[in-house]
């Protein structure tokens, strides 16, 4: 068990991201990933880059800190590892947050993605659609017929 | 789309590239009040919430079932003016009434009085209590109805009559293998996509309840016993004792309503009942959906009337 784990541990990988960065990191890091997992099973020189064809550098040096993160098993207790999430994802700007949500989707990193989209769900909550619309930038399209039929739409009024 | 000049690769993102899976992830998450805020917000979002997959995804949250209040559930009799839905957040319960607005309805369901019946994929079937009134199918959430045509012949004790053309389904071997019928059962329902139903012991203090699904629409040979739970431990006075599966979670994990006040867990595996929450007064469980009743019933002569 010893033998095998820090033999695994040893091996290094370089991840290469869509603007060319490169990044070398353990194997048992970058094996989070879902697809980079995959990738490594199908590949015959493990010394060679592997793409990361649609995260930015930027983007990745994120996705690998929060993979170095959870790849070291026991130096955490798992109350600890909550908080560090907490605010690894509280650092993030609005942007920094899409891309992330698309890197881990792709990477398919499921604590990633798991905590970027319950991150992205605090921030909806509780909001009107104005404030929804503001706080995302997002443009309403409706015509203003279509906004008054819906506004005659939702059958529950809340008490609060 | 309209995004594309400006989010291409100059490093402005907007939540409108994201993929709907991504977004239906998101909205799943939220609360009833809040995934009603998200549909007004652009067409987009609307669109994405009003899909049956949202439905899939939001039914597997156990945050965002809700909650319909009932007055009286001894004789499951109710006008709707009266119900309310309970909304659970993490800040706690929200609640909310049917407003008086029904311009938009067939048939003024307010002032009837009805029968709650079962539910699935978030549509409640209502029966009208008065002879001549119709039975309805209701999404409480999109406030649309639907009036059903009568069936031919009325359900046994042994018949389930199903939607479409009202066939007459047989319902699982348990319920009258024996002379002295002591299994009843309790909700229908719908688990994964089959067709389910919940039978308990009627009398003993410690009942089984199996749940039963059929594997295949409309073949009685195919009812199968999906899982039972033996000896369970009733710690409440209910003579109903009525039991609302509400969903199966991919760890083994059931999420049922008991007596209509006690949200439980149970696991399969280490066989072990979790109180999620304790209602102080009745409840019906429901996973709101979104999806527009004109869509579900397009192709369907009811849908027209």
């Amino acid at each position: 068990m010893a033998s095998t784990s820090t033999s695994t541990l040893s091996r290094k990988l370089i991840l290469k991201s869509s603007d060319g960065e490169k990044f070398e990191v353990d194997e048992n890091v970058a094996m989070q990933s879902q697809t980079i997992k995959h990738m490594i099973e199908d590949l015959d020189d493990i010394n060679s880059p592997i793409p990361v064809s649609i995260v930015t550098g930027t983007i990745l040096s994120k996705v690998i800190e929060y993979c170095k993160k959870h790849a070291t098993e026991d130096s955490d207790s798992d109350e600890q590892l909550k908080q560090w999430d907490k605010e690894y994802a509280n650092n993030m700007d609005l942007n920094t947050l899409y891309y992330l949500l698309l890197a881990a989707n792709y990477m398919e990193i499921k604590g990633l993605l798991e905590l970027i989209t319950q991150c992205v769900a605090d921030m909806i909550k509780g909001k009107s659609p104005e404030e929804i619309r503001a706080h995302f930038n997002i443009k309403n399209d409706f015509t203003p017929q279509e906004e008054a039929n819906i506004r005659n739409e939702n059958p529950w009024a809340f008490e609060n | 789309m309209l995004e594309s000049s400006s989010s291409s690769n100059s490093g402005v993102a907007k939540v409108s590239d994201l993929p709907g899976s991504i977004l239906i992830n998101i909205f799943g998450r939220l609360p009833l009040k809040t995934v009603i805020n998200c549909k007004f917000v652009c067409k987009s979002w609307r669109s994405l919430i009003s899909d049956s997959y949202f439905y899939q995804v939001y039914s597997h949250h156990i945050p965002t079932t809700v909650f319909f209040e009932v007055k009286e559930m001894s004789s499951s009799l109710l006008n709707l003016k009266e119900i309310s839905v309970i909304d659970r957040q993490s800040c706690g319960i929200a609640k909310m009434q049917l407003t008086t607005n029904s311009r938009d309805h067939v048939v003024d369901i307010r002032n009837m009085n009805i029968q709650l019946g079962n539910g699935c994929n978030g549509l409640i079937c209502l029966r009208g209590v008065k002879t001549g009134e119709p039975s309805l199918i209701w999404n409480p959430i999109t406030r649309q109805v639907i009036v059903v045509p009568k069936p031919a012949t009325t359900a046994d004790d042994n018949n389930v009559v199903a939607e479409e053309n009202f066939k007459a389904i047989k319902a699982p071997p348990i319920f009258s293998s024996h002379k002295k019928n002591k299994y009843h059962w309790s909700n229908l329902g719908i688990i994964g996509n089959f067709l389910s139903i919940c039978a308990i012991d009627a009398k003993a203090f410690r009942p089984d309840i199996q749940v039963w699904v059929m594997e295949k629409y409309g073949v009685p040979e195919s009812w199968a016993l999906r899982f039972s739970i033996r000896d369970f431990f009733i710690d409440w006075c209910n003579p109903y004792r009525s039991i609302q599966v509400i969903n199966i979670r991919d760890n083994d994990e059931i999420l049922m309503l008991c007596a209509n006040h006690f949200v439980k867990l149970y696991n399969l595996r280490e066989r072990r009942f979790r109180t999620v929450e304790i209602f102080d007064f009745p409840v019906i469980a429901h996973v709101p959906s979104f999806v527009s009743l004109k869509d579900v019933f397009r192709e369907h002569p009811w849908g027209s009337g």
